[in-house]
């Protein structure tokens, strides 16, 4: 597959990414607002049937649930959750919920939508303090438990 | 449709999650079109595979890039390494890096 398109630059370093390019994923997978709808466009998109050439790999008999967690547990605080937790516009995949029960999000950012309940809205009148309670931006332990407390009643 | 979210990323390359397979897709931004290829068969190997990738970057550093932020043959032989120990195929790890590098 041509990596070059009428939409991307030519990069000097091809896949010479630094580790926080790499791991933009783990922020990915707190399921925040921004990355669903990225997908949302990228669902807009004109689609094509997966290829079957490509090379998957075969999940290995030796990945554990405490191995990822091992794995993981150096790029960020986990915090497992149920999947009542999820408050986001679109259904969580079963998948996904099943990966936030056993393995969790992690990482500094909680966003709104992992735990905050539906019922519970951002008011735009709101103080700049407020908001960064409510979404978990710039969060400190103190507020991170404040969020906690109201998520779970 | 609605078969497709993105669960990770890479410099705006998005990781795919097939919900009705369960399979993590890979496709680069910017192709004129998406044919995203399977990378992993599910968001648990990926989330290994991932996070094994970047211990290698953690371990070696700026050592694993040469004078003209080339990556060492030293650099690409251990990410395949970690990635392989998570795998269990070397192979596999193999092709991963060759999807990725296009």
């Amino acid at each position: 597959m041509k990596r070059a398109g009428p939409e991307r630059a030519p990069t000097p370093r091809p896949f010479a990414v630094r580790v926080s390019d790499y791991l933009v994923w783990v922020r990915a997978l707190s399921i925040s607002k921004n990355p669903i709808q990225r997908s949302t466009e990228v669902c807009r998109c004109q689609r094509h049937p997966p290829t079957r050439d490509g090379h998957a790999a075969e999940r290995s008999s030796m990945l554990s649930v405490d191995k990822i967690r091992e794995l993981l547990a150096s790029h960020g605080e986990l915090r497992p959750q149920t999947r009542d937790r999820w408050c986001g516009t679109i259904p969580l995949p079963e998948v996904v919920a099943e990966f936030y029960e056993k393995i969790g999000p992690w990482g500094p950012t909680i966003h709104q939508e992992v735990l905050v309940r539906p019922a519970a809205r951002f008011r735009p009148t709101a103080t700049r303090s407020a908001y960064r309670r409510f979404t978990g931006y710039g969060t400190t332990k103190r507020a991170t438990a404040g969020m906690e407390a109201r998520a779970s009643g | 449709m609605d078969d497709w979210i993105v669960v990770a990323e890479q410099g705006g390359d998005p990781f795919i999650l097939q919900i009705s397979t369960g399979k993590i897709l890979f496709a680069f931004h910017g192709a004129g079109k998406w044919t995203p290829k399977e990378m992993f068969p599910d968001v648990f190997t990926m989330a290994a595979g991932l996070a094994a990738v970047g211990k290698a970057y953690n371990e070696i550093g700026d050592a694993g890039y040469d004078d003209d932020c080339n990556e060492t043959p030293e650099f690409t032989a251990l990410k395949v390494q970690r990635l392989s120990e998570v795998l269990g195929d070397r192979g596999a790890a193999e092709r991963y890096f060759k999807e990725m590098l296009g």
